[in-house]
């Protein structure tokens, strides 16, 4: 790992160590609760951030992934006396098994990832406009399949009785891991290459870079991200539904990284924070607002709005996000020589 | 420096901020929080038990409060999301309450007392049906105001068979959530028990707005069943109705509490909203109960109108139940509040209510409504109690 890069990874783990003990020891277990699903949230973006921020392809169907690692992970953590109850069709090969709340997220992770390979390699072929389409339909056809796949799912219905594993301390480390790993892969060779391609397609395809085994090997990392941080989701929010893992959740995280800059690992990060602060500032505004009655009807909806509207504001501004191009450690170090 | 500059002024403003939103503690009131939907497919029965709510902590206050404290009762809106939902409970909590009133649902509800179980402290439902919001699925120390599916399914069954002698019934199941799925197995199965026939179960799931295909099949029925159960849910259900009375069909419609709706009365109108029947919670008349007058009286004064659904009542009584327990109990304390659920009998707006201890699931044992719609508008035709009911 060179210079530029450990800074930059020193820059990601600070603030997340930073709201981690804040979280832990200021003693308001809501904000513990926020840190928990911003680490995870970070997973999330970070991952988007691997296949998206180096293909330049717009991927619509993380939060499927997410769903994946959800729910073939609470599927071997569920209480066994409790399986009958929750999963009344459940096929009775799964009936009885049982894992550990970490094991099954590893599972989960790995669902998602075989997943993601399987159905990714044709569409990877595609590129531009084709490929951001598919991806939606992607997310559709995913969702439709969590909906209606009762025995395992439960439904539309919420899937309960998920034991609570994930930590504060779990979600923060994995979301370093999840940096290091995007670092990583951003310069290794496959994502030089994926970057290469993502300037000129042409270019690189003449120079021999395979471009669709590059995109399917970003999109399935990707995904082996989202179905981790879904496990943990599921562990640390312990009951839920296919709805989550839709469309508003799919906004949100694309929010972040466009906000932040798909482009850059410090951009995904920031962005990741930038949002979670904006979302929670604005909510207890909301809260505040619609308690003290400050207007004669109630405030609905502020949050979504001003998130869409700083999307907006951002791509309009810097089309690039908060940080484009350059890795934080770079600029840092640039600064430095200047300075 | 934008970085982390940035960042740990963020972090800085953002703890700053909970430290305002953190409220004192006072050690003269108790808090009931609530995390009930005022937005989404949940607000219509969830707003109403919070108007209703609120009448009670009035009237509560005004003879002097609880255990001699004041009562104060925080909801922030629940969204109708789970996961809304479950972080609003933890942050009313957060804020000291002592006793936790849930959605009005299962899939919705969970996840506040589930939190409430985190915390120790009892959580009720407002009118939460599905058997599964029992102690087994949620804790020893959670409830819910209303019968099970399992009584609603039994009332409607014999209702159907007994009283009216309609032998054969379709049955149309919305697969959205715990409570729709499972109203209409415990119909089916104790239809089937007192020897109706079920011509056929369909399905249909809350948002697709279209019933044409279900419509099709219905009117392919070489006979025409005696009654057509609705398992579904607003807003979908007026939609379901409605398509099956246009194409001409009179048949009698049955469902459970989730028709007791004014926009329901509305959307069917003087035209469609005939030989309706459904098992309600309560009826907002004397005829019901002795005290619903007064409570009428005061839910006028207080939101200045007349009550329009039954489901306010279910907020009231949820308040009053858990007043009456903590005065019993002594305390708000989650195990002995508990404990008085568990050992005794509560007259409530909604019928008397007791529970089976925690092993048996904090099953309900209550009387339910019967309410028929003629002409677009409710009436209530007497309490009912199922003779026997399916196991859940």
């Amino acid at each position: 790992m060179n210079n530029s890069k450990l800074i930059t990874f020193v820059a990601i783990v600070i603030p997340v160590l930073a709201v981690m003990l804040a979280a832990r020891f200021l003693g308001f277990p809501v904000f513990e609760r926020i840190a928990t699903l911003l680490f995870i949230n970070m997973i999330l973006v970070l991952g988007l951030q691997a296949f998206m921020g180096n293909s330049g392809i717009l991927s619509f169907a993380h939060i499927a992934f997410m769903g994946i690692g959800a729910y073939t992970s609470s599927l071997f953590t569920i209480p066994l006396q409790m399986r009958g109850m929750v999963l009344p069709d459940l096929y009775p090969v799964l009936k009885p098994i049982l894992l550990s709340p970490y094991a099954a997220i590893a599972v989960g992770a790995v669902a998602a990832m075989l997943v993601a390979a399987l159905v990714a390699y044709p569409l990877m072929r595609l590129s531009d406009a084709a490929a951001v389409i598919t991806s939606f339909a992607l997310l559709v056809v995913m969702h439709t399949i969590m909906v209606n796949w009762s025995e395992v799912t439960n439904g539309p219905r919420t899937l309960f009785g998920v034991p609570k594993a994930t930590t504060i301390y779990l979600a923060a480390g994995g979301a370093i891991l999840a940096a290091l790993v995007a670092l990583y892969f951003k310069e290794s060779r496959t994502g030089l290459l994926l970057r290469a391609v993502r300037d000129d397609e042409i270019a690189a395809g003449a120079m021999g870079a395979n471009l669709s085994l590059l995109r399917w090997k970003g999109f399935v990392l990707s995904a082996l991200f989202a179905g981790f941080a879904g496990g943990l989701w599921a562990h640390f929010i312990t009951s839920y539904q296919p709805s989550a893992f839709y469309l508003k959740e799919t906004f949100v995280i694309l929010g972040m990284l466009v906000i932040g800059g798909a482009g850059t690992v410090s951009g995904a990060v920031l962005g990741t924070f930038v949002v979670t602060f904006a979302f929670e500032a604005l909510r207890a505004t909301e809260n505040a607002l619609n308690s003290s009655s400050v207007f004669p009807w109630q405030l609905v909806g502020l949050t979504e709005i001003v998130l869409a509207l700083a999307m907006i504001a951002v791509l309009v501004l810097r089309p690039g996000g908060l940080i484009e191009a350059e890795e934080f450690g770079a600029t840092w170090r640039k600064w430095r020589r200047r300075g | 420096m934008v970085f982390r500059g940035g960042v740990s002024r963020l972090v800085l403003a953002a703890a700053f901020g909970m430290g305002l939103t953190g409220s004192a503690m006072a050690e003269d009131e108790i808090i009931i929080g609530g995390a009930l939907s005022l937005t989404g497919v949940q607000a219509p029965l969830d707003e109403a038990g919070l108007k209703g709510a609120e009448v009670a902590v009035k009237a509560l206050n005004d003879q002097g409060g609880l255990l001699g404290k004041k009562i104060k009762l925080i909801n922030i809106d629940g969204k109708s999301d789970p996961v809304t939902v479950g972080n609003n409970a933890i942050n009313v909590i957060d804020q000291g309450a002592e006793l936790v009133i849930a959605p009005c649902d299962f899939d919705f509800g969970g996840p506040a007392s589930r939190e409430a179980q985190n915390a120790n402290i009892v959580g009720i439902s407002t009118c939460a049906s599905d058997p599964l919001y029992s102690s087994w699925s949620l804790g020893d120390k959670q409830f819910t105001l209303s019968m099970w599916n399992t009584a609603m399914g039994a009332t409607a069954a014999e209702y159907a068979f007994k009283e009216r002698g309609w032998k054969s019934a379709y049955v149309v199941t919305d697969q959205f959530i715990a409570y729709t799925k499972s109203l209409s197995k415990y119909f089916t199965q104790h239809f089937k028990d007192l020897g109706g026939e079920v011509v056929l179960e369909d399905a249909y799931t809350q948002g697709a707005q279209d019933f044409s295909a279900q419509l099709a099949r219905l009117q392919a029925l070489p006979e025409k069943p005696d009654v057509i159960f609705i398992s579904s849910y607003m807003p979908d259900l007026g939609t379901i109705i409605r398509a099956i009375r246009e194409v001409g069909i009179t048949t009698p419609i049955m469902g459970g509490d989730s028709y007791d709706d004014p926009s329901l009365f509305e959307a069917l109108g003087e035209r469609f909203g005939n030989e309706i029947y459904f098992v309600g919670h309560t009826w907002m008349g004397a005829e019901a109960h002795p005290d619903m007058g007064k409570f009428i009286e005061l839910y006028k004064a207080q939101h200045g109108s007349e009550p329009d659904t039954s489901f306010v009542a279910t907020g009231w009584d949820t308040v009053m139940l858990m007043a009456q327990a903590v005065k019993i109990a002594g305390s708000t304390d989650g195990a002995a509040v508990a404990k008085a659920l568990e050992e005794n009998e509560f007259d409530l707006l909604t019928g008397k209510l007791s529970y089976s201890n925690a092993e048996l699931g904090h099953q309900p044992n209550k009387s339910a409504a019967l309410i028929g719609i003629s002409g677009g508008k409710p009436s209530f035709l007497g309490w009912r109690r199922a003779e026997s009911q399916p196991a859940p």
